[in-house]
């Protein structure tokens, strides 16, 4: 499935990242920090969230040949979620998600191996994560009388 | 010259002076009607910082050569990290702040406490310029400063920019744990009672490895006791940690002259080198 | 290289500007009248509130739009509704069938791989274009009259804001964001600029005091109300305001910026002249004027609108839990040792195949 294919997506996609200010930064340290080159796909049970800034990190438990490898997927800020009603419980221990994104540069896995979550879903496919269209700025423009 | 004596339980006294007096007295009402008010409630707006040593250690102690001691020929002697501070790695005595004078500790958090004595240097979060939580900030060396109106409590902090919206509808359990948690607070006549919950179990309460649970609750109590001196009481609820709740009080005074402005200490960048140096392109050796 | 591509989008080129003074809109007429703000216990303007700059404009004018300050209907549509289908797309479930090899290669702009970052779920750029007194406003700056920076004088030279020198090696090369010591962009200012996410404020005000705390990273600007500039030299973070009230107008002055937190390269002879006024019980109109005659020979100015954020400002704690800036050294000492082996990464990497074979 290819994102942002669409024309109109691609173009807002230019204005958002325009009005956002620098998120060049953002984009390079994702380039800093993961391996383009190591796409990873994994399935397990999350064993603990840390719904912290700058990124929340998903913990789980990937199982191969009986063997469990601890993972950390480093996703974004919660505090956007936060406005959406995200609590700790969005997302409990034990659940099990499947994440698609790319692998740290730095293979050493301490204290666990990292990936970064491109998306993070549920087996069935749903997002785990699903954001809102805003922050509830008016959409239909001011209306000085506003109440 | 009117003198309020107070006995705490280990039978020492603190002597106070004429302007920290009864709440029942002509001389309380008389500072208390001088106090500046808004909203209705008294305006703790300014500059406030404490004058006592509860950052160093929230229950009495005499002074000591450093915060992390290691054994020497005759009696421990500072960590090695510590020595080439000298005298300014030392630390001054205080009559402490914890009501009773000593936090009731469950045996296992007593061994805990101790032990993060042992290793103050690696797990203090002040170290590594982690923000502070509550009760802690409001003890820390560093003034904070207070923005008040008919509806809004902000709480400033130098130390680490760190900062509290005092939110005065109940927004339910915290969503998710914080390092200065949740303050919801609501006015007792004139004082304002602030119950902080949702913190992360990352904090201490002072250099000397006193620490609390993720379950912790504190109940603040910030009462003017004139223009310039505010009586803070913090009541903490962790059964995890403490057999009972207990209690700390101290007075906070207000930062007066051409000075008593908030300064920066964003210390993140003074830590670089402790927390990253070794993934230096070339560390230093 | 795709860092050049977005400084040409975003830092704007020089364009002849017209010489005009600058000039702030009259907040009263843009009000029309219609409203009257409340005072607040100090007599003040009431400017207290959550508030959110987060929308769909941009700082500068895209070049198309040449002098037109405002947006047509069919303008507004296309660009909020392509905003609503990005954000619908990345929360649609996921085919089960996709496999690694169908992540976006190219996200737009040049970006690809690792670099295009994360679910749309995790970014709040606004889903609204900038209205300001209602009117679609296709950049917050007004002057210029093409919306865009003036030229920059000649002989100076402006730091690329997304590229550092040295970019890897050591924690101070890198950027202030990944530092944990202030937002990506310009959240704080002043001015304060929107970026991708956490775009709120909270604004205080006290007798002699307006604090305004900022969500990313827990900044908390300190206006001294009737105050005056410091005279010792010194350059504080955000720089040193001082404020005072114009009817209902709420006027901050800043100047003494750092050098580390340059507006657009300027901070020696930078002022920022901002102005709040409230022109709707949910609506703030924020004006700003920026003057360094070091940098530019003209000053630029604009405007928008603060709208009342959705919830409250939530704790942005970041250097506590910034496992990203080790992860990004150790990436660079990787790609070293990776580079000094002559091996692929992968050839090096530790343990766990991925479980899910598609």
């Amino acid at each position: 499935m290819k994102l942002r294919t669409d024309k109109a997506a691609v173009f807002a996609a230019a204005l958002i990242l325009a009005a956002a200010g620098a998120p060049a930064f953002a984009h390079h340290a994702f380039q800093a920090e993961f391996d383009g080159n190591q796409p990873i796909m994994l399935q397990g049970k999350v064993t603990r969230v840390e719904w912290i800034n700058p990124h929340t990190w998903v913990h789980m438990d990937v199982v191969t040949d009986g063997v469990a490898q601890e993972w950390m997927i480093e996703a974004g800020t919660p505090n956007t979620l936060l406005r959406e009603g995200l609590t700790r419980d969005s997302l409990k221990p034990g659940e099990v998600i499947i994440v698609r994104g790319y692998r740290a540069k730095d293979a050493r896995c301490r204290p666990a191996c990292k990936a970064n979550g491109r998306d993070v879903t549920f087996t069935d496919g749903r997002k785990v994560f699903m954001g809102s269209s805003g922050t509830g700025a008016p959409k239909d423009g001011a209306d000085p009388n506003e109440k | 010259m009117k003198v309020l004596a107070l006995m705490t339980l280990t039978g020492s006294v603190a002597v106070l002076t004429q302007s920290y007096a009864e709440p029942s007295s002509a001389a309380h009402k008389a500072a208390a009607a001088a106090i500046d008010r808004v909203g209705g409630h008294p305006n703790f707006s300014g500059v406030w910082s404490v004058m006592n040593t509860a950052n160093w250690n929230i229950e009495p102690h005499l002074a000591s050569a450093a915060l992390e001691v290691r054994p020497g020929p005759v009696i421990p002697v500072p960590a090695k990290a510590i020595v080439a501070l000298g005298a300014v790695g030392s630390v001054p005595a205080g009559m402490g702040v914890v009501e009773g004078g000593t936090i009731p500790y469950t045996p296992e958090a007593l061994a805990k406490r101790d032990d993060n004595r042992k290793h103050y240097l690696e797990r203090d979060p002040e170290v590594k310029c982690d923000l502070p939580g509550v009760p802690r900030a409001n003890y820390m060396s560093l003034p904070f400063q207070i923005v008040q109106s008919g509806k809004t409590f902000l709480i400033s902090y130098e130390y680490a920019g760190a900062v509290r919206d005092i939110l005065f509808s109940d927004p339910g359990p915290a969503p998710i744990d914080s390092w200065m948690g949740q303050s919801v607070g609501k006015w007792d006549g004139d004082t304002l009672v602030v119950t902080v919950t949702g913190m992360t179990d990352g904090t201490w309460f002072d250099r000397a490895g006193n620490f609390h649970s993720g379950d912790m609750k504190v109940v603040e109590r910030w009462t003017m006791m004139n223009e310039n001196t505010i009586r803070y009481e913090a009541e903490i609820t962790d059964p995890a940690t403490f057999t009972r709740p207990w209690k700390m009080s101290m007075l906070i005074y207000r930062r007066l002259g051409e000075d008593a402005r908030l300064q920066q200490f964003k210390c993140v960048e003074f830590v670089e080198e402790l927390m990253y140096g070794d993934l230096r392109k070339e560390p230093l050796k | 290289m795709n860092a050049n591509r977005f400084t040409a989008l975003l830092a704007g080129l020089s364009i002849a500007a017209l010489a005009a003074p600058a000039v702030f809109a009259d907040p009263a007429a843009a009000a029309a009248g219609a409203y009257k703000a409340p005072m607040n216990a100090y007599g003040q303007p009431d400017l207290e509130g959550t508030w959110t700059n987060a929308t769909l404009t941009a700082l500068e004018r895209p070049k198309e739009y040449g002098t037109r300050k405002a947006m047509t209907p069919e303008e507004v549509k296309k660009i909020e509704g392509g905003a609503a289908q990005l954000f619908a797309a990345d929360a649609a479930p996921r085919d089960p069938k996709v496999k690694t090899t169908d992540l976006p290669h190219d996200c737009g702009l040049g970006f690809s791989g690792a670099g295009c970052g994360y679910n749309a779920a995790w970014i709040d750029p606004g889903s609204t274009v900038m209205r300001v007194n209602g009117e679609a406003r296709t950049s917050f700056i007004t002057d210029p009259p093409d919306g865009r920076l003036p030229p920059y004088k000649p002989g100076v030279t402006v730091p690329n804001m997304f590229m550092r020198a040295h970019y890897g090696e050591n924690p101070e090369n890198q950027t202030l964001a990944e530092r944990c010591l202030t937002s990506f962009g310009y959240s704080a200012g002043p001015v304060m600029l929107p970026l991708l996410y956490n775009n709120n404020y909270e604004i205080a005000q006290s007798k002699d005091t307006v604090a305004i705390v900022v969500e990313m990273v827990h900044d908390v600007r300190i206006i001294h109300i009737g105050g005056k500039h410091r005279t010792d030299g010194e350059r504080p973070w955000m720089g040193d305001s001082i404020g005072w009230y114009e009817g209902p107008t709420l006027v901050v002055e800043t100047t003494n910026f750092p050098q580390a937190t340059a507006l657009r390269g300027a901070w020696k002879e930078l002022t920022v002249t901002e102005r709040f006024t409230r022109v709707g019980p949910h609506r703030v109109l924020y004006q700003f004027r920026v003057v360094d005659p070091t940098v530019w020979d003209a000053s630029w100015s604009g405007e928008y609108e603060f709208t009342a954020s959705k919830g409250r400002i939530f704790e942005y704690a970041c250097h506590e839990g910034n496992y990203a800036l080790s992860g990004i050294l150790a990436g660079a000492r990787a790609d070293e040792a990776t580079a000094a082996a002559g091996k692929t990464a992968a050839a090096t990497a530790a343990p766990a195949a991925p479980v899910k074979k598609q």
